[in-house]
């Protein structure tokens, strides 16, 4: 691209070079640039780090300033190739941009690489794993012991019950033989009182009833023998029917402690239920993590790729970068050849005092800067040109270290000092192309410092700015953006109540049939919360002045609308020749009120 | 222990069980009383009824006597407009010029019936729930009270660009902003409030380089804390933790911290010093409830003790669903503070 891309600028340069020389009588062979300044051919608008040294008087008169009075002439000669430097330089400086953006990309890509990977996310998600299914195993085996418990219970609670049963059945059998051991005893009086009868009735008959006596005493004994017998089985069986009666209340005992123990297991079933039931739940859960694990590998796989291929573009940018910096010198040179040596020279110190104004906050500089620049004569749509370049050479690494408002308000100061000089001076026809941007407060917002850093910033970045102010309606924004045929509007908001206002400023948008006019936010609520942008359905925010400058572009670039596509030259970017700002600040929609 | 002695172990960074919460709940009143915020902020005694209606739906472990935090201008003479889904916003500019600060009155702002109503919150709040719950105060700090009365760019201007203006009129500007700041704080700690919090919307590493931090909001900074007899909360509102190393010898109860503010390295520059936060208050408005559960649980684990659990500045928005708030809270009852993660 570069090498192409160099052979194609060269000959429209050659095409162009000629002509001019033959105008003007310059040799063209590159001595003209030694009479107008030091020589130095390291680039008409500069890059940053280098130094414009010339201090001998301008190829052009330091007389009058406006570019369609006495300047017009030069202007016409040396306008079509500025067209094309000033293309390399943009080009040149947005390859910078995408090289310094993509080394951020790449920095962050390689943080991000080490936190994800850094929590040892597959160990802990094993363990988690291994831990879940031995709870569930421990779990199901707890559940089956209670289980197994419980129904040996059930076991012992129905022995019990036979065995109750059978020890009443016993407890009748004795107290039976207690009744039985009556009988006997009663049976044994009886035959006591027949014995005694019967010897009273054999001594009455005397010696015949000899052996009827034997059989009375007999008898007698036989019946003191029984009532000792039966004495002896009631006490027996008295003594067996006080241990029966301890034995019931032992059973009695046992059959409260067996009830206990029923309802203790039936509570640790359940609660054993419970805890299978959130292992289960547990077990999807961990599986769940399981699948955010093999997320997180795949996202570390993304980052591996992204850095993969975020190294390829560093590469790239890298030499495109280094390409475009020669074309940077050839154009620049072929400029010097051209007879515009002087101006190369000047054009390039303004641009590098200007950006050692904005990035050491020197105010003094600037305005010196700023009224040698319009002096020299120099077409002022060239200093819009560097002016723009400058300013966006210091954004660029001041939105990398994420500056305090207060280096915007320093910048601000400085670049309205500059922009209100060199504005008024540039025709008109210069900002026939120019991105137009409809600026303001959100409705009853009163918060404008932001808002008019960010104005002042895309002034200097050659878009046309129409600033309606504070507090302006949704109404109001939409008929100036249509009646302007404005690219994008850029709404201000420093309270979230007032920032709500965007999804209806977009709604009239596409009622209107404008959709192509896109609405970029700004203030606190949306730095606070990104999502907001999403959410407001705002086509982008941004966080400082050049966030702003970088979006709208993007925006413009993007509707296709006229002069905005990227490599036609003369048209649009950074104050590129043609293109250039007119800012318009008023307030027709805007609140009369002051700022806070 | 309740929500007083939490809060308090917090601050002398003892471990507490449970972690101390004190999301700034200022408007969730008006929901409470059926309000609009128009209504609610109309009259700032509704502040006191608001409160504990929010004790009783919330059992937060503070509440705050203050109704906003943009009345203090009222004491300077501008006005307010009022919003129905959003805190009030300033009504206009009393100082309209640099020329304007040396005729600047010095106001007493408990004159003010709008001030004085909330300082008979801080009676009634203190009265009510003084050995129970921390009754907090607020005032907007000396150094950043002033970009409400002349506008932000303004102030700016002053601190930055316009030397001879500087030179003029700076040091008196200064002198009456700590006049009446201080006498602010003063008096909401005397109706009752155990601490005040000072908020300097200005001051913080979103809005100044470092040297002017330094250089001009330090001092006023240390001054208002040294002149103030009480317990003093510092809120740098903003992006803090560049800053807070220049202040970490100031001896202030708690630092509040935002959600740009990771507690991690908010410690490392203040030490052993308590902080407060910082839930990102807008997102409270869309996370849904586990989501703020989680983030809340984060930041505790992340914090450890002597960290009180909050959202960054100024209020959680009346948009946070009760839910949010219910999950926020329930985070912190759930967590022990035991050592930052």
């Amino acid at each position: 691209m570069p090498r192409n891309r160099r052979r194609d600028i060269t000959q429209a340069l050659a095409r162009l070079i000629p002509k001019v020389g033959a105008n003007d009588g310059d040799p063209g062979d590159g001595t003209s640039a030694s009479s107008h300044g030091n020589g130095d051919n390291t680039g008409a608008l500069g890059r940053g780090s280098r130094t414009g040294t010339s201090a001998s008087t301008g190829a052009f008169p330091s007389r009058g300033v406006r570019t369609d009075g006495p300047q017009s002439a030069d202007s016409a000669r040396f306008g079509p190739i500025f067209e094309r430097a000033h293309r390399i330089h943009q080009l040149f400086s947005l390859a910078q941009d995408a090289a310094t953006s993509n080394a951020a990309l790449l920095d962050r890509i390689h943080s991000m690489t080490s936190a994800a990977s850094g929590g040892g996310f597959a160990a802990v998600t094993q363990s988690l794993v291994g831990t879940t299914d031995r709870l569930d195993v421990h779990a199901n085996e707890t559940v089956s012991a209670i289980e197994k418990a419980l129904e040996e219970i059930r076991c012992l609670e129905s022995s019990i019950r036979d065995l109750e049963n059978a020890f009443d059945s016993l407890q009748e059998r004795v107290s039976s033989i207690q009744d039985t051991a009556v009988k006997i005893a009663d049976v044994a009086e009886m035959s006591h009182l027949l014995s005694l009868n019967a010897r009273i009735e054999a001594n009455r008959a005397g010696q015949q009833a000899a052996g009827f006596k034997v059989v009375a005493q007999e008898v007698g004994e036989l019946a003191r023998t029984t009532q000792t017998l039966s004495d002896e089985i009631d006490h027996e069986v008295s003594e067996i029917g006080e241990n029966l009666g301890a034995f019931r209340g032992l059973f009695e005992t046992n059959r409260t402690s067996l009830e206990h123990a029923g309802e203790a297991v039936s509570t640790l079933e359940e609660t054993a239920q419970g805890i299978a039931d959130d292992t289960e739940v547990l077990l999807g859960v961990t599986r769940d993590v399981e699948a955010l694990a093999h997320s997180q590998v795949s996202i570390q796989d993304g980052f591996d790729w992204l850095r993969r291929h975020g190294e390829w573009v560093e590469q790239s940018a890298a030499a495109l970068v280094d390409g475009l910096s020669g074309e940077c010198d050839a154009v620049d040179h072929a400029l010097r050849r051209a007879g515009a040596g002087q101006m190369v020279t000047d054009v390039r110190r303004f641009h590098d005092d200007m950006v050692r104004a904005l990035r050491d906050d020197l105010p003094d500089l600037g305005e010196r800067s700023v009224s040698a620049a319009v002096a020299s004569g120099h077409p002022p749509a060239v200093l819009l040109q560097a002016l723009a370049e400058a300013s966006m050479d210091v954004f660029l690494g001041q939105t990398r270290r994420d500056e305090p408002l207060e280096t915007y308000y320093r910048n601000g100061r400085i670049l309205q000092h500059a922009v209100e000089s060199i504005e008024p001076l540039v025709p008109d026809s210069f900002y026939t192309n120019a991105p137009v941007v409809v600026l303001g407060n959100a409705h009853e917002d009163y918060h404008d410092l932001g808002r008019r850093l960010v104005a002042t910033s895309m002034r200097a970045a050659g878009f046309r700015v129409i600033d309606l102010g504070l507090s302006v309606s949704n109404d109001a924004f939409v008929e100036t953006a249509i009646r302007e045929n404005a690219h994008v509007i850029g709404v201000s908001s420093l309270l979230l109540h007032t920032a709500k206002a965007i999804p209806d400023l977009k709604q009239s948008l596409v009622e209107k049939g404008r959709r192509d006019i896109g609405v970029i936010a700004g203030g606190a609520p949306f730095i606070v919360d990104p999502d907001l942008r999403r959410r407001y359905g705002a086509d982008g925010v941004g966080r400082s002045p050049y966030e702003a400058i970088r979006l709208v572009r993007h925006l413009v670039s993007r509707s296709g609308r006229s002069g905005v596509v990227a490599g036609s030259p003369g048209v649009f970017g950074r104050g590129e020749i043609g293109s250039g700002s007119r800012s318009d600040i008023r307030q027709p929609g805007g609140h009369g009120r002051e700022a806070a | 222990m309740n929500s007083l002695e939490r809060i308090l172990e917090a601050v002398h960074m003892r471990p507490v069980d449970p972690a101390p919460v004190a999301p700034v709940l200022l408007q969730q009143g008006a929901r409470q009383l059926g309000m609009t915020l128009t209504e609610y902020f109309g009259d700032p005694a509704h502040a006191f009824e608001g409160q504990c209606r929010v004790v009783e739906r919330f059992d937060p472990d503070a509440v705050f006597a203050i109704p906003h935090v943009v009345q203090d201008v009222l004491g300077w003479g501008s006005p307010l407009t009022f919003h129905p889904d959003g805190a009030p916003s300033v009504g206009g500019m009393v100082i309209k010029r640099y020329e304007d600060i040396p005729s600047l009155p010095k106001p007493d702002p408990t004159a003010h019936p709008y001030l004085a109503k909330t300082l008979r919150n801080a009676e009634r709040l203190a009265k009510k729930y003084g050995g129970e719950k921390l009754v907090v105060g607020a005032v907007i700090g000396p150094f950043s009270l002033h970009s409400l009365l002349m506008g932000m760019g303004k102030s700016i201007g002053l601190l930055v660009e316009h030397e001879e203006a500087r030179r003029q009129f700076y040091p008196i500007l200064m002198e009456r902003m700590m006049d009446y700041t201080v006498r602010w704080a003063q008096a909401q700690l005397s109706a009752g409030c155990h601490v005040v919090v000072v908020a300097e919307g200005v001051a913080s590493a979103t809005l100044l380089r470092e040297r002017t931090f330094v250089q001009d909001a330090v001092p006023v900074i240390r001054e208002f804390v040294r002149r103030v007899n009480g317990l003093v909360a510092l809120e740098l509102v903003g992006d803090a933790s560049p800053f807070l190393k220049h202040l970490a010898d100031l001896p202030v109860a708690v630092f509040l911290i935002g959600s740009q503010d990771p507690p991690r390295e908010a410690r490392r520059s203040i030490g052993q010093q308590a902080l407060m936060g910082n839930l990102n208050n807008l997102k409270l408005i869309h996370w849904g409830p586990e989501r703020v559960e989680f983030e809340a649980r984060r930041v505790l684990a992340e914090a450890g003790p002597g960290f009180i659990l909050s959202n960054q500045g100024p209020e959680v928005p009346f948009a946070v669903p009760d839910e949010n708030i219910d999950a926020l809270i329930r985070a912190a009852r759930s967590r022990a503070q035991t050592r930052a993660a």
